[in-house]
């Protein structure tokens, strides 16, 4: 307490009151000394009470004539100040506003794919189940289930509540644009847990398909295409297939379909009427999801439903139809939430810390100049410190200027960001699933505040530091004087690691862009130039006389050089397997596609034989039993051997293997390929053309309105999904990776651009501070070479530091960005070589320029001005 | 509020008073004796705390003036720190009292 009250009101005057007290304690009548020492204590802290309360009133006193007034008085000053030094200014708020547009962006992604919680009440106890092969085990997760699982999974866990859903659907709405669509289950919303905002299905509607189809509308829907329309209920439109659908019912705005493949979120639910035959339906189209009782683990569930699925793997060896892989003998349960996020997590943290680093880049950059400026106004802080400014005060004057500048940097950068977050929407994946509209709102303006204010602390930090340690004298004595090597050792540093963290981050946007360039260096297989591709649905069983049909008019067309289908979903990422059975005594470990095709097809894909012949247009209309096997194929099939000439069983019929084509890219131009089948479609039984390839004599998409309209007038069974040049949907098969090319690629050019910024920056500043070193020096008979020479030589020294600390961290952090990686080592001589000439050619840039600035010198003027 | 700051508030008059009666006696005017007179001659209950801010604002002031006297046992070895108004307190004091005579005039009826 006496070392409170002596902090308080000063030693002396607190010893004096201490005396006083004492002396009265002594007066006091002697009763006891414990009452007499309670007294004593009690009556000091009455007199800190007093103390406090008066300091308190001072301090108030203080803000209100001194703080308020004082610190709108800085920033006055530090506006006139900032006019005055206009370079400066320019470049302090520009690398604020461009690191934090980026970082804005990027919080508003990250937000919505990673932040935002799902909106599923109880959502722990959500589950989304998934099979897989333990031979293939990239596809976990990746393929839809069968009914026939999800009918077993459900009868192995009576107590747990399941439902299923299907995506992928498309319903024409009034207005003509195609609407996507998904399928529920009628447990659905008991399931997930969200309930229609307006009406909803009633139990009938899952008994048994109807004419009109029931429907409920997505939020977004229901306000973009019927104006929030509240009588939209009971209205029948048109839907696909040619069946009406009747709404009944919006689904609320916060309402999350639960589906972690986002190119599929639906606009429009409709019920998934389980057939009587579920149970031994074995195709591959549905999605999973369970609510656990409050009693049962994840792991648990786990269990039993391994047990199931291993009954189910026994029972069936093979795919539906025979084709492809057979049921799943591996079964994944996860909570939704993991579920979910699982495909974007690593990548969006990544992709934050990137965003992150570069608002670290921006602020040692800023607190560089800052120092650097502060250094300059040594002598003006020096003199008001002499005059009775104190250490606060001084402080406060430099927090006002990067005040200023950062509030104006980070408005910038957060209006900029309206504008980068549209560009981004633009190029975001569909197979990124965003929980909320991609847009600026109160949390990144949050953001953007928090980071400003941490930009501020680190940006004043520094030269207060050295504002504070300084004393008034010296700093009047040696104002002007060349900075002292402490100085210099700090200031390289904050060079060294910026010019680091940024050799980082160009590397990173170096590597992921080699990568680009070399996926669209892929030869994917088939012709890209001048070819269109057309993804076909068919609106009633189609025959062979259909397809027969529509291939025949689309050839007859005079643009189109060729026109052939097949059943393929091109470049869908999608595995559908083969239909072939492996040669006795090859294990099929990869992912070899059987291919239906129709006459026309290799010639509208140019596809040619590396050896043997291609089928002729009677066996392919014909449906003869030959088969074309791709490079692969033939090498993991028949190895050292001929393949023309073998033979391959289909459904118990054999096929003749009569040529060799090259391997084809139809899954990404991004994978690998791992072989292909190529038979007639006709020998199919049911045949199913999913795509056309049509490849233009000349003009292009000149032709395209006369195919589709022939399509819409001529084959109205044919509905068409899309229609788009193949190298158009080849970059829509990368568009995720391309998607973070442009990201990282954008982040190392920032943190370079920045980078080399802030070397100019320092450069200039610091050499103009030695101006009457220069001068100096020419004065006494130094060339402007030299002159140039000493500057970019020490100048550089940061520079080299950092790229040498830089390329060291490098070395270890780099292997993160290995899963972005396509054929190029993440060690790649030639990506690091451009990422450090890069930068040293920037930063060298950077200080050239004060360099040649001070190389033209004039001494006299120089050593007058001093 | 920047005001005159000789302008004195209530308990400051009374506490320059105080000072002024103490150090008309042996005793001198100290902490201890300048919080007797309050006591004794204003009646008024006042906290020692509030007596010891008064002082160090007034003596910040320049309206009163402090000096160290020996350290003495009972004190357990410390100084005493006497007050003595200064001629800028006397000033005050007077400017304060005429302001409340002139303010006074012609309402004896309250006497």
């Amino acid at each position: 307490m006496k070392w409170l009250l002596r902090r308080l009101v000063g030693a002396d005057f607190a010893d004096s009151i201490l005396g006083d007290l004492e002396e009265q304690a002594h007066r006091r009548a002697p009763r006891s000394p414990i009452s007499r020492t309670r007294w004593l204590y009690l009556q000091v802290a009455v007199v800190i009470a007093h103390a406090l309360a008066h300091r308190a009133r001072e301090g108030a006193d203080e803000i209100r004539h001194a703080g308020i007034f004082g610190i709108s008085k800085d920033i006055r000053y530090a506006f006139r100040a900032l006019r005055r030094t206009p370079w400066y200014a320019a470049t302090v708020i520009t690398v604020v506003a461009l690191s934090m547009a980026l970082a804005a962006t990027v919080f508003a992604v990250v937000d919505g794919v990673l932040l935002r919680g799902l909106p599923y009440p109880r959502v722990d106890q959500v589950v989304a189940i998934e099979g897989g092969w333990t031979s293939r085990p990239q596809l976990l997760g990746n393929v839809p289930a069968s009914p026939s699982d999800a009918v077993a999974w459900a009868a192995a866990t009576p107590e747990v509540l399941f439902t299923s859903f299907t995506l992928g659907g498309r319903e024409q709405i009034d207005d003509g644009q195609p609407a996507r669509s998904a399928d529920v289950a009628s447990n659905f919303f008991d399931v997930i847990g969200q309930t229609p905002m307006i009406g909803g299905f009633r139990p009938q509607h899952f008994v048994s398909r109807t004419a009109i189809r029931p429907a409920l509308l997505t939020y977004y829907c229901w306000q973009r295409r019927f104006g929030a329309d509240r009588t939209v209920i009971g209205r029948v439109v048109r839907g696909d297939r040619g069946a009406a659908i009747e709404i009944v019912g919006v689904l609320p705005e916060e309402f999350l379909f639960p589906s972690s493949l986002g190119r599929f979120v639906p606009e429009v639910i409709t019920p998934l009427i389980t057939s009587a035959g579920a149970a031994t339906d074995r195709g591959r189209r549905w999605y999973v999801l369970a609510r656990l009782p409050a009693s049962m683990t994840v792991e648990a569930l786990q269990a039993r439903l391994h047990v199931a699925t291993d009954g189910i793997a026994r029972q069936f060896p093979k795919g539906p139809g025979g084709q492809g892989p057979g049921p799943f003998d591996v079964v994944r349960v996860r909570p939704i939430d993991v579920a979910l996020r699982s495909a974007s997590r690593q990548t969006f943290l990544l992709i934050f810390i990137t965003a992150a680093v570069l608002l670290l880049v921006a602020c040692l950059n800023v607190m560089g100049l800052a120092a650097a400026r502060a250094q300059d106004r040594r002598q003006e802080l020096a003199l008001r410190r002499a005059i009775g400014a104190t250490g606060t005060d001084l402080v406060r004057l430099l927090a006002a200027e990067s005040l200023v500048t950062v509030i104006l940097g980070g408005a910038l950068g957060l209006s900029a960001s309206w504008i980068l977050v549209g560009v981004v929407s633009s190029f975001l994946p569909e197979s990124i699933s965003l929980l909320k509209p991609l847009t600026v709102d109160w949390r990144v303006g949050a953001f953007v505040a928090a980071a400003s204010a941490v930009c501020l602390m680190l940006t004043t930090a520094w030269p207060a530091r050295a504002v504070l340690r300084s004393n008034s004298a010296p700093g009047l004595v040696d104002a002007g004087r060349v900075t002292g090597r402490q100085r210099t050792v700090g200031r390289l540093g904050l060079v060294a690691a910026q010019v680091a963290l940024a050799l980082l981050m160009s590397l990173g946007g170096v590597l992921v862009a080699k990568s680009l360039v070399r996926v669209w260096r892929e030869d994917p297989g088939y012709r890209v130039s001048q070819t269109t591709n057309i993804w076909l649905s068919s609106r009633a069983d189609e025959s062979r006389a259909h397809i027969a049909d529509l291939l025949d008019d689309l050839g007859g067309l005079p643009d189109v050089g060729a026109a052939g289908g097949s059943n393929l979903l091109l470049l869908q990422r999608a595995v559908r397997g083969s239909s072939f059975d492996a040669p006795a005594g090859v294990v099929e470990t990869s992912n070899i596609e059987s291919v239906g095709v129709t006459r026309g097809y290799f010639e509208a894909t140019g596809i040619r034989p590396l050896v043997g012949r291609l089928p002729t247009e009677d066996e392919l209309d014909g449906a003869a039993p030959v088969v074309l096997v791709s490079d692969r194929v033939a090498r993991d099939y028949w190895p050292g051997r001929s393949a023309v000439g073998q033979t391959l069983t289909r459904r118990q019929q054999r096929f003749d293997v009569i040529g060799v084509v090259p391997d084809a890219r139809y899954l990404a131009l991004d994978i690998d390929p791992d072989g292909s089948l190529y038979y007639p479609l006709f020998a199919d039984p049911s045949p199913s053309l999913v795509n056309v390839f049509i490849a233009h004599n000349a003009g292009g998409f000149r032709s395209l309105s006369s195919v589709l309209n022939l399509i819409a007038t001529r084959h109205p069974i044919y509905r068409v999904r899309s229609a788009r040049d193949v190298g158009a949907t080849l970059g829509d098969s990368i568009r995720q990776r391309s998607f973070l090319t442009f990201l990282f690629a954008g982040f190392g050019g920032a943190a370079v651009v920045i980078a080399a910024v802030g070397v100019l920056g320092l450069a200039a500043i610091v050499t103009s501070r030695r101006t009457r070193e220069v001068g100096v020096r020419m004065a006494v008979g130094a060339r402007p070479a030299q002159i140039v020479g000493l500057v970019v030589r020490q100048e550089l020294a940061g520079v080299l530091c950092g790229l040498t600390a830089g390329a060291l961290a490098a070395a270890w952090s780099v292997r993160l960005m290995q899963p972005y990686m396509y054929k190029v080592s993440v060690y790649d001589p030639v990506a690091w070589t451009a990422a450090i000439g890069l930068l040293l050619a920037t930063s060298t840039i950077g200080v050239l320029i004060p360099a040649l600035r001070a190389s033209r010198t004039d001494p006299v003027k120089a050593l007058r001005a001093e | 509020m920047a005001g005159n700051p000789l302008a004195l508030g209530e308990f400051e008059q009374m506490v320059l008073l105080a000072v002024l009666q103490a150090d008309q006696t042996d005793a001198r005017a100290y902490g201890i004796t300048v919080f007797d007179e309050l006591s004794v001659r204003a009646g008024r209950r006042v906290a020692r705390g509030a007596v010891y801010m008064t002082l160090d604002r007034l003596e910040k002031k320049g309206l009163l003036a402090s000096f160290l006297t020996a350290p003495t046992p009972e004190r357990g070895g410390r100084a005493k720190r006497c007050y003595r108004v200064t001629k800028p307190g006397i000033a005050a004091l007077q400017a304060s009292r005429r302001a409340l005579v002139r303010l006074w005039e012609g309402l004896e009826v309250f006497e």
